[in-house]
């Protein structure tokens, strides 16, 4: 790979060489790359910079790290009618992604119950390696209608309330989804687990309005100083982690049969246009309608147990969805190529959609000021809601971070965590966490990750996504 | 972890580097290497056994192919093998026996969830003392 080139302060270039087709762009503060230049990640974005069709540039965001075939924080888009669409850019959990709700309760008031409320939603919503039974058990049927509709599905079956869905990244549920190129396996994983949190980075967090950056905005989304608010992060399950697997081999051979050449196998794709690239998109369609789903039903399942523990109505409570993101995704959307609009296939693997302002793909209640953008910290830290700019229209394709980024190796973590009381060290700051899977804690602590702020300040100096509030964890349930 | 597989790092997920003096020890070193990073090895017991069929076009697809493959009977039937015996191996087949048990969540401990065996960086190689194989989990 060729030297990297710094192009300001907050961007950075791999010239375009040998087989690549386009070069490769990163935004990392000086910080921030020091870290990066550690793993193999740079490779990847100059890996993905060889799929056919790629637009502009490989880009990735602040949060990258070696993931397989794509970075983590990767994003490249590809011409719809010319280029290729590749699983491996969205990655196993297909719409993993955040979504954050805003409560009238005041940090105060929530303290002092916060152990007997992580205890609660940590029995509510099933969490671990293959967790199961949050709801009623769901037919073949069932199944069919959330890969079709999305967290629609949820809210017709009584999963919430129907203003929700305005609040969802396309509403909750992405169009053409087609079950019918869903296989039999990928059915059987995702029958059982609707409504459950996995395993792994996927949490539930309980966290207090620290920080206010921009208070018009703040005000617009009913974010106020000292409330509750809380972020769900999960995917979808087993279900989606089948559809990738499955499409690996479909695209394999694809890749093959229309004489791509990629560098990584995990990089295997298909035109677009072909057989296999629309067959995949209309699977990883459904399984991103299951994820909109699984997210809503879990939200569902926290203000059930919320409203019960607190003794509460849900008009005292307000649990109110601000914004649900997808961060493991490919979507097709329109954006301006050389002044012109182009339809494009955006891969964002690890990656935030970050709207501008005036958006159609916007509820009218954030029109004027841009989409949120969610980006959680570690469970130690905090977290920081953003909004997307004309710039990341300009320069991303309307793409922003998704979080810190890890910045340890799991065996590195787990080195790093002999000898301490991670539990302890987390009540201490006055965070109480309850984890399932006996290696999450350690391979989850904070010092695997990178320090969030830095590189939620890198994307707001970059004006990719502006910064509106700062959240800090008071309660957190990890897979 | 035993002198037959090891772990290496990779940032988000997990690398696996296995060694064996054939193909057929490889395979089951692989199996039992990725079984052990969901449980104890040594707590599972042989109460079921299973046969496993696996086909892909060259020795690294069938690698991942076998694994995946029994990554889907934990997934759908919580089944992990303790003891693994390849009855039949080719370049592009595979049939082994599995020994093991549906173990029961929340009585066995579970260290973490692999979502799948991915692609990255798969490969076999052979030098004089046998085979090594490297890949990477999605965690």
């Amino acid at each position: 790979m060729s030297e990297l080139k710094k192009i300001t302060d907050y961007l950075w270039e791999i010239p375009q060489t040998g087989q690549m087709l386009v070069p490769g762009r990163i935004y990392a503060s000086e910080k921030l790359m020091n870290q990066i230049q550690k793993d193999e990640s740079l490779k990847q974005v100059a890996n993905v910079a060889h799929l056919p069709g790629i637009i502009n540039y490989s880009l990735a965001m602040p949060d990258i790290h070696w993931g397989y075939g794509f970075p983590i924080g990767g994003v490249a888009a590809t011409d719809a009618r010319s280029g290729v669409i590749s699983p491996g850019g969205v990655g196993y959990d297909i719409n993993c992604g955040v979504r954050l709700l805003k409560t009238n309760l005041s940090a105060d008031f929530i303290r002092p119950k916060i152990k007997d409320i992580v205890t609660t939603l940590f029995n509510a919503v099933p969490s671990g390696v293959g967790s199961h039974g949050a709801i009623r058990k769901l037919s073949r049927k069932d199944i069919r209608n959330v890969l079709v509709n999305g967290a629609g599905w949820a809210i017709e079956n009584g999963y919430g309330y129907a203003q929700t869905l305005n609040f969802i990244e396309d509403n909750g549920c992405l169009k053409e989804a087609d079950p019918d190129v869903i296989s039999e396996r990928a059915y059987q994983r995702g029958m059982p687990q609707l409504g459950t949190l996995g395993s792994g980075n996927h949490f539930i967090e309980i966290a207090e309005v620290k920080n206010i950056y921009d208070e018009d905005t703040a005000r617009q989304l009913g974010l106020e100083k000292g409330n509750v608010v809380i972020f769900v992060h999960t995917g979808s399950r087993g279900l989606g982690y089948q559809v990738c697997d499955d499409f690996i081999k479909v695209t394999l051979q694809a890749t093959r049969k229309y004489g791509i050449n990629v560098p990584d196998r995990q990089l295997a794709c298909a035109p677009l246009d072909s057989q296999e690239g629309k067959d995949y998109l209309g699977a990883m369609r459904c399984a991103a309608n299951f994820a909109f789903a699984n997210r809503q039903v879990i939200s569902s399942l926290i203000e059930s147990a919320m409203l019960k523990i607190l003794n509460m109505n849900p008009y005292d409570m307000g649990l109110q969805l601000i914004w649900d993101v997808a961060h493991n995704i490919a979507k097709i959307e329109t954006h301006k190529v050389d002044g012109k609009p182009r339809q494009v296939c955006v891969h964002r693997k690890g990656a935030t959609r970050a709207f501008g302002p005036g958006s159609q793909d916007l509820p009218v209640e954030y029109r004027d000021i841009g989409q949120p953008v969610l980006i959680p910290g570690d469970m130690g830290t905090e977290s920081y809601l953003c909004i997307g700019t004309d710039k990341a229209m300009l320069e991303t394709f309307g793409s922003s971070c998704h979080g810190a980024g890890r910045v340890l190796s799991r065996t590195q973590a787990k080195k790093r965590s002999q000898g301490r009381n991670l539990y302890a060290e987390l009540a201490n700051a006055g965070i109480f966490v309850m984890a399932e899977g006996k290696s999450t804690m350690a391979e989850e602590m904070p010092d695997a990750y990178k320090n969030v702020t830095e590189v939620v300040n890198t994307m707001h100096l970059a004006g990719i996504t502006r910064k509106v509030s700062r959240f800090t964890p008071m309660g957190v349930v990890k897979g | 972890m035993n002198q037959y597989y090891s772990f290496f790092d990779q940032t988000s997920d997990l690398g696996i580097e296995v060694m064996g003096p054939d193909l057929e020890s490889l395979y089951r070193n692989a199996a039992l290497g990725l079984t052990d990073l969901i449980t104890d090895l040594k707590m599972l017991k042989s109460i079921k056994s299973r046969i496993v069929n696996v086909q892909a076009e060259d020795r690294e697809l069938l690698l991942r192919e076998f694994l995946a493959e029994l990554l889907y009977l934990f997934h759908i039937e919580n089944f992990l093998a303790r003891d693994i015996k390849i009855i039949e191996i080719s370049g592009t087949n595979l049939k082994a026996e599995l020994s093991g048990e549906p173990i029961k969540i929340g009585t066995h401990r579970i260290h973490r969830e692999i979502k799948s065996v991915t692609y990255h960086q798969l490969c076999i190689k052979q030098n004089e003392s046998g085979f090594k194989a490297r890949f990477v989990l999605d965690i």
